[in-house]
Parts: C-alpha cells; structure tokens; sequence
C-alpha cells in the first residue's frame, strides 16, 4: 500500500477550495460526501473566503447570452480567469439577468414582460432559491421605473436582492428581498436615493462593487449621475 | 533539561511518533503554532516535546521548511518562492504530499498547510473522479441511478 494514503476531511476541505470551479464540479461524483459538501452553502462561503480580498472580487461571473435559451457564459476570477463554464437555467419562460455576485446569479424570470420571478442561483451547483411569491409585483424588465439590483452584504453576511419601485411619482420606495431570513423590507427612498425613480430601463439593473449597488439616472436627462445604495445601511 | 547554543538560541527537542529526535532551535519550532503554545504553556520543561502525529521522515521535511522560513526575511520572497516551489518538488507524489499537509494541518503552520494544499490542488484539477478516488482510497458509494444523475447535472463541466 506504498502510494494509497487516506485523506482526512478538514484537509479536504483546503484542498477543494482551491480548485477551479470545473474542476469542483467534476469532483461531485467522486463520492456522496464530497458531492454534498462541494453544493453547500458553506463550502460556497469558504471558497469565496479564504481568498486573499483582492481577487474576491464581489462579481465573478458574467453573463454573455441570456437570450440564447437563457445559457449563462461565466468567468471564474477565482480559476485564475481561464476557467469558462456555461450554465443553463432550467425555464421555458423569459430570463432576465440582475446581478451576480460571490458565484451567486439572480435572475428575474418574466412572463409578458411582467417578472413572476426572482431566483437566486447557484450555476455551479444548480441549486436555486425562489424569493417569495410574487403576486403584487407588477414590476416590469423593459419598461420605465423598476430598477433591479443584486449584492452582498457583508454585515450581516446575507445576499440582498433590491427593487425600486415607483408607484407615487414622487415616492420611490425599495423593496429588499433577504436571502438569509427570507424577510422582505420596504423602506423610502428619502435620500439621494429619491432620484431612483429616474432609472432608465436600459440601466434598470444596478451594479454591485464593494458593498454597494450603484444605479446611473439621468436628472433633467442630460448628465447621468450615478447613485450608491449601500446594502448593510438601507437608507436611500 | 535546555540546551543553548553559542549565539544564546534555546533549542528545543521534538520527539517524532517514531522515536527520532531533532534538536531545533526554538524560533525554528517556534513556527508551528502548535509547538509555540506548548512551549508557552511550559510543556517543554523536561526538554523535548513528543508529536505522536508525525513521523520522523515527514518531521525532518518540515523542520527544514521550518528552518527556512525562520531565517528568510521579506526582502528575499522570489528566493522563497523558488525554494518552496522546489520543497513540493521534492516531496515527490501525492501520497508524501498529503502526510505533509496532515503535519502542517496538526503542526498549524499555516503557510506550509497552504503550500501542499495549493500543489495538491494543482495536482488533481485536471484529473477525473476515478483518478482522484484512487489517489486518495474513496469508497465510490454512489448507486448507479445516483452516479447517472449527478453525471448528467455536470455534463458542461466535460465540454
């Protein structure tokens, strides 16, 4: 038995974390309990972790094809950017893209326009998680007025799904989906945040760097501004 | 019993699992986090201290990862580099590799333990589930609908 040698399992777990996600992904039929522990929530958070915070770059996967039959193109920053998978989300309706975040990927899955859905998904595992039913939404992707942003927040080390929402002119509210608690919020936008309302629907989805999403509007439609939520503070 | 040299270092004794013995200095030791609290804590008193966990052959590799370590300062990382890079070299295969990150892991030098695990990690990426199960001696306890199930939810990970 000179070249067998058992592994024990918290040096497994280094050693996983380290490896690019094809890799990870491939080593799920390995053995039960590494196909498990490679799809938790927690090896997820060690991965993205135990990386010096330079290359923990909040966004590690973008998208290129949406509309393809809703195939998402990612770019693992963590597999050095060489490691290129592609993913596909299982629904035969239309596919928004909102955010992605830490591997995490939200989309916002619409029916006629109106989005029935939001879904948090992890590519890498296909695991994904619905947030609440949606029913009063009335939020529309190609239209004027929502603006739709995903991140994380690393307070309360939750991801935040965010929507603005307009229905009084002059009162833009955002509504916050919790992943970790599955609470929604509602909270004004009483603050810089009160020019949300002025998102243009081809830059309804924020983008999310360090903390916070940022949103370009237009005031008096000449010069852009750009806005930053902050997704611990949730004051707009 | 502790022994000092000319330029007034305390050395210490490790005691392998097999018996050996290597008389180190303390600073060298010192790099474990492990050995630095039992030396703290006072259990060094009688002179040597046993690591039931290591044999002697992995201990000799990390008291020179050790040792070099402990006289480097920053100012030559490209020579430490090169010098770990070629430390994993020698360790040879997976087998040697993984005692020493069980060493590193039980030893807590964390930059050892990172060291192996980034050379292990290299080692298998390109590898197939078969290819790491036999490195390592996994049991595959997958049924065959279970196997052809997770195979199919990874299929983009072939192409």
């Amino acid at each position: 038995m000179a070249n067998t040698v058992t592994l024990p399992w918290e040096i497994v777990e280094e050693i996983l974390a380290l490896l690019p996600s094809k890799s990870i992904h491939r080593f799920r039929q390995v053995s039960r309990s590494w196909s498990s522990f490679l799809v938790s929530l927690e090896f997820h958070r060690f991965r993205t972790k135990s990386r010096p915070p330079e290359t923990n770059l909040p966004k590690i996967l973008e998208r290129s094809i949406v509309n393809d039959g809703y195939v998402i193109e990612s770019l693992d920053y963590l597999g050095g950017g060489e490691d290129h998978v592609r993913a596909c989300f299982p629904t035969d309706k239309d596919v928004c893209f909102v955010g992605s975040c830490n591997g995490l990927v939200c989309v916002a899955v619409c029916h006629v326009s109106r989005v029935v859905e939001l879904v948090v998904w992890n590519p890498f595992t296909g695991t994904y998680r619905k947030l609440q039913e949606i029913d009063d939404f009335g939020y529309r992707m190609r239209r004027f007025g929502n603006g739709f942003g995903f991140g994380y927040d690393s307070v309360a080390d939750d991801y935040k799904v965010l929507v603005t929402t307009k229905r009084v002119w002059n009162e833009p509210k955002v509504k916050i989906f919790s992943l970790r608690t599955g609470i929604v919020k509602e909270v004004e936008a009483t603050g810089p945040g009160n020019c949300l309302r002025l998102i243009r629907h081809e830059h309804k989805v924020g983008l999310f760097l360090n903390g916070a999403l940022h949103w370009l509007v237009w005031i008096g439609c000449v010069k852009p501004k750009i806005i930053a939520s902050d997704l611990a503070k949730e004051k707009f | 019993m502790s022994i000092t040299t000319e330029n007034n270092e305390k050395m210490i004794t490790l005691m392998s699992s097999d018996g050996e013995e290597f008389v180190v200095e303390e600073a060298v030791a010192a790099q474990s986090q492990t050995i630095k609290h039992l030396i703290e804590d006072g259990c060094s008193t009688e002179g040597s201290i046993p690591l039931p966990n290591v044999t002697g052959r992995v201990l000799s590799e990390v008291i020179q990862y050790c040792k070099k370590h402990s006289s480097s300062d920053d100012k030559e990382e490209k020579e430490l580099e090169a010098w770990d890079a070629e430390f994993v070299k020698a360790a040879d295969d997976h087998v040697a590799l993984t005692d020493l990150m069980m060493a590193a892991n039980f030893l807590d030098i964390k930059g050892l333990l990172d060291l192996v695990a980034q050379t292990l990690a290299n080692m298998i990426t390109g590898k197939s589930p078969e290819e790491v199960r036999r490195m390592w001696n996994i049991k595959n306890d997958f049924t065959p609908e279970e196997a052809e199930k997770v195979r199919k939810e990874n299929q983009w990970a072939f192409e």
